[in-house]
C-alpha cells in the first residue's frame, strides 16, 4: 500500500468524521497531563513526541468490566461494544498490545480471553512515531523502533509538519487520505538486549532482592500504569436480586495480591512481590508465550516515588549472571 | 539563602561519621535519580555509601514513613520541618521510639516539584524543624538561620465559607474524576500506617475494590476523617499521585478545624495529647452537631 499526504489540519477532519462511526480514543490534555481518553472534540487531538501518562490498554482490558449477569432463569453475557479507533499509539505501546494479544489470545497461551478478544476485535490502531527518547525510555533495549511500529492498521508520521498516514492493513486502509506519496524509509529494528536468560533457580533466590526495594512503598502505580500489566480479579456482587460479575485490575504490589483463603499469604515482604513484577514480565512469560512483557516505555519508572527502576534491576540481574557464568 | 551544596557536605560528613561510629545502622536519606526527575530515598548502610547522598531542592519527599520498616533499628535520618512533623505524629501515636531516630535537622524554605512549590510547603510554617538532633543550617553550618518561608498557603475555612455545597462538591468532583484509585496517596501518607485499611476491608480479602465515582468519594473522604488532627500537611499524597490529583485540602481543612476548636496541631508538640484523646467536659461537640461551622459541610 502507499501513503497519503495530508496536513494536521486535514487530519483533524477527518478525525471528526470518523468520530461518528467510531469511539475514537487518542492522546489529549487532562488537567496538565497527557493521556489516552476519549475524545469530544478532533480539535483536542494531541499528535507529538510526548508519550501519554496512562497506557492505552484500557480500550481492551478496562479497569472495571461487568463480563456476567446472573439474571432470573438466565445469564447474559458481555455486552455489544462500538468499534474504538486508538489513534496515536507509540510503537511501545503497539509492542505492550501485541504482548497483551499473545497473553489473552494466542495458540500458543492456555487461555483464550473471549472478553479481551471481543474488544480486541472491535479495536482499529493507528500508531504514531516518537522522535526522542524520553527520560526513562529504553524501548530501544527492548527491540523496539522507536519510530515505527508495523504491527498496527496504520501509522502516522511526521514529515516537515504535515502528516504521512501508511495504512497497514485492510482495517486501517482508507482511514485517512490525501495526495498519494511514498512511505518513509525505515531504520533496522534495533537489537533485543535487556533480557533475562535464565532458569528460575539461577534468578529467584540468588539475586540481591532486598536490595532493590528499599524505596517501595507498595502503591501499584507501576502496575496501573504499565501497558504489559494485566492481572485481575473477579468479583461478584448482588444487587436486587441480579448477580453481576465484574472483573477489576488487580496489582501484584499490593501486599493481600496473593493473600489465600487460608490465610496464608506467600508474599508478605515487598522484595517478593517486586521479584514477582519483574520476573513475571522477564521469566514466567518468556518461558511460557516465548516472549518479554515489557516495552520499554518507561511509566514504571518514571511514576515510582520509591524510584525503583526495572531497567537497572534487569541489567544488574543480566551482570550478575554473566559474573556467575566466568 | 539555600546553599545546597554546603548542605549536602554537612550531610555526607555527618552521615559517614554516625556510620564509622556505629552509631546508627542506616542514614536515611535521598540520591539522585534522573530518570525519576528528583531524588527518590536512600538508605546508606556505610561510609563509602554516604558519597550517593544529595541535598537539593527537589529533595520534597516525605522520608518519615520508611523508617516504619526500621522501627527496631537505630537509624538516622535526613529530616526537613515536614519529615521531622510526621516523626514527631508517629512517636505520639506509639509507632516510633525517639531514642532509636537520629534527626539530622536541615533547614529548607520550601522544595520544589516540576519547577513550582512542592505540594505543602506553601503552609509550612517554619524552615526550622521543631525538632533535631544534629543541626543543618541552611549554609551547611551548625546555626539555624530562620528563614522567610512562602506563606502563602489556602485557607481552606475560608474558602469554605465563602463557597456554595455545588461549589465545593464541583472541586471535589473534579480532583477524584482524575483519580485511578491506585493507593499511592495513602502508601506515601505517614498517618495511613494501618495493616489493614478500611478499604482493604469493604471487600473480602481476594477482592479489589472498584474505581467508580461512589468508592473514590468513600476513600479519600473516609481517609481524610481519618488524618484528622493527624495530617501534617507534609504534601507526599499529592507529589506522589501519578494523576495529578489534588485533595490535600481536605486534609488542610481539617487541621485548621482541629486546630480552631481543639487547640491541637499534629506534629508540633511531642508531649501534647493528641486531639482524639482528649475529654473536655465543656467540648462543643462542633464536628458532630456544629451544623454550619463543619468545614467543606
Ligand atoms: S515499585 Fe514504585 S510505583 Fe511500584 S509499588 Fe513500589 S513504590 Fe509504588
Ligand atoms: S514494566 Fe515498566 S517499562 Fe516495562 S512495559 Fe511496564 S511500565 Fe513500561
Ligand atoms: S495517588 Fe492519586 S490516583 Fe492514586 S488513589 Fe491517590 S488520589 Fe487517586
Ligand atoms: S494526608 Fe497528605 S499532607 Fe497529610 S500527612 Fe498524609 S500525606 Fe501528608
Amino acid at each position: 500500500m502507499s501513503a497519503y499526504k495530508l496536513t494536521l489540519d486535514q487530519a483533524r477532519a477527518a478525525l471528526a468524521k470518523l468520530m461518528e462511526k467510531y469511539t475514537v480514543i487518542a492522546p489529549v490534555m487532562n488537567d496538565n497531563r497527557l493521556d489516552y481518553a476519549e475524545v469530544t472534540d478532533a480539535r483536542d487531538v494531541i499528535l507529538d513526541d510526548r508519550l501519554p501518562y496512562k497506557s492505552p490498554k484500557e480500550t481492551v482490558f478496562p479497569r472495571v468490566e461487568n463480563v456476567i449477569r446472573f439474571l432470573e432463569g438466565r445469564v447474559e453475557e458481555a455486552q455489544d461494544i462500538k468499534p474504538i479507533l486508538l489513534i496515536g499509539a507509540k510503537p511501545c505501546d503497539i509492542a505492550a498490545l501485541n504482548d497483551l494479544d499473545g497473553i489473552f489470545t494466542s495458540d500458543k497461551g492456555k487461555f483464550k480471553d473471549s472478553f479481551y478478544i471481543n474488544r480486541r476485535n472491535c479495536l482499529t490502531v493507528v500508531g504514531a512515531g516518537c522522535t526522542s527518547k524520553k527520560t526513562a525510555c529504553f524501548c530501544d533495549e527492548r527491540g523496539i523502533d522507536m519510530t515505527f511500529s508495523p504491527e498496527c492498521d496504520g501509522f502516522l508520521n511526521f514529515v516537515d509538519g504535515d502528516i504521512l498516514y501508511e495504512p497497514l492493513t485492510a482495517k486501517g486502509d482508507g482511514l485517512f487520505t490525501g495526495s498519494e506519496a511514498e512511505p518513509p524509509k525505515r531504520d533496522t529494528k534495533p537489537e533485543e538486549t535487556l533480557k533475562i536468560e535464565a532458569k528460575e533457580a539461577d534468578v529467584f533466590a540468588t539475586m540481591p532482592w532486598e536490595s532493590y526495594v528499599e524505596g517501595c512503598i507498595g502503591c501499584g502505580t507501576c502496575t496501573y500504569l504499565c501497558p504489559t500489566c494485566h492481572c485481575f480479579n473477579l468479583r461478584d456482587a448482588e444487587d436486587k436480586g441480579i448477580v453481576t460479575r465484574t472483573r477489576v485490575w488487580d496489582s501484584c504490589m499490593y501486599p493481600k495480591f496473593t493473600l489465600h483463603a487460608s490465610g496464608h499469604n506467600p508474599r508478605t515482604e515487598k522484595y517478593q512481590r517486586f521479584r514477582q513484577r519483574v520476573l513475571h514480565k522477564y521469566l514466567y512469560i518468556p518461558e511460557n508465550y516465548g516472549f518479554t512483557a515489557c516495552s520499554g516505555c518507561g511509566r514504571c519508572i518514571r511514576s515510582c516515588p520509591g524510584g525503583l527502576n526495572i531497567r537497572d534491576t534487569v541489567s544488574d540481574i543480566m551482570e550478575r549472571l554473566e559474573e556467575a557464568k566466568e | 539563602m539555600m546553599d545546597y551544596n554546603k548542605q549536602s557536605q554537612k550531610l555526607k560528613e555527618t552521615a559517614a561519621k554516625l556510620l564509622e561510629e556505629g552509631t546508627v545502622e542506616a542514614v536515611l536519606g535521598l540520591k539522585d535519580n534522573p530518570e525519576v526527575g528528583w531524588p527518590t530515598p536512600y538508605f546508606a548502610r556505610t561510609a563509602g555509601d554516604v558519597e550517593n547522598l544529595v541535598w537539593n531542592e527537589a529533595c520534597f519527599t516525605n522520608l518519615a514513613n520508611y523508617l516504619l520498616d526500621m522501627r527496631d533499628k537505630k537509624v538516622a535520618i535526613a529530616a526537613k520541618g515536614c519529615d521531622v512533623r510526621s516523626i514527631i505524629n508517629l512517636i505520639v501515636e506509639n509507632q516510633l521510639k525517639r531514642e532509636n531516630i537520629v534527626i539530622i535537622g536541615i533547614e529548607c524554605s520550601g522544595m520544589k516539584q516540576n519547577d513550582s512549590l512542592a505540594a505543602g510547603c506553601d503552609a509550612c510554617p517554619s524552615s526550622i524543624p521543631n525538632m533535631y538532633d544534629i543541626v543543618v543550617g541552611a549554609d551547611g553550618s551548625d546555626t539555624y538561620k530562620d528563614l522567610e518561608m512562602p506563606n502563602s498557603g489556602e485557607n481552606v475555612t475560608e474558602w469554605a465559607k465563602n463557597t456554595t455545597v455545588d461549589e465545593r462538591f464541583e472541586r471535589f468532583k473534579k480532583e477524584i474524576d482524575k483519580c485511578i484509585l491506585c493507593y499511592a496517596c495513602r502508601q506515601a501518607c505517614q498517618g495511613c500506617y494501618c495493616k489493614a485499611c478500611f478499604m482493604d476491608r469493604k471487600a473480602t480479602p481476594w477482592e479489589q475494590v472498584d474505581p467508580d465515582t461512589s468508592t473514590k468519594m468513600a476513600f479519600h473522604l473516609t481517609r481524610a476523617m481519618h488524618l484528622a488532627g493527624r495530617c501534617t500537611d507534609c504534601g507526599a499524597c499529592e507529589k506522589v499521585c501519578p494523576s495529578g490529583v489534588n485533595l490535600k485540602y481536605l486534609f488542610k481543612g481539617l487541621s485548621e478545624f482541629v486546630e480552631e476548636f481543639y487547640d491541637f496541631k499534629a506534629g508540633v508538640d511531642m508531649e501534647a495529647k493528641p486531639f482524639a484523646n482528649q475529654y473536655k467536659q465543656d467540648d462543643q461537640q462542633v464536628a458532630f452537631l456544629g451544623g454550619d461551622t463543619i468545614v467543606g459541610v
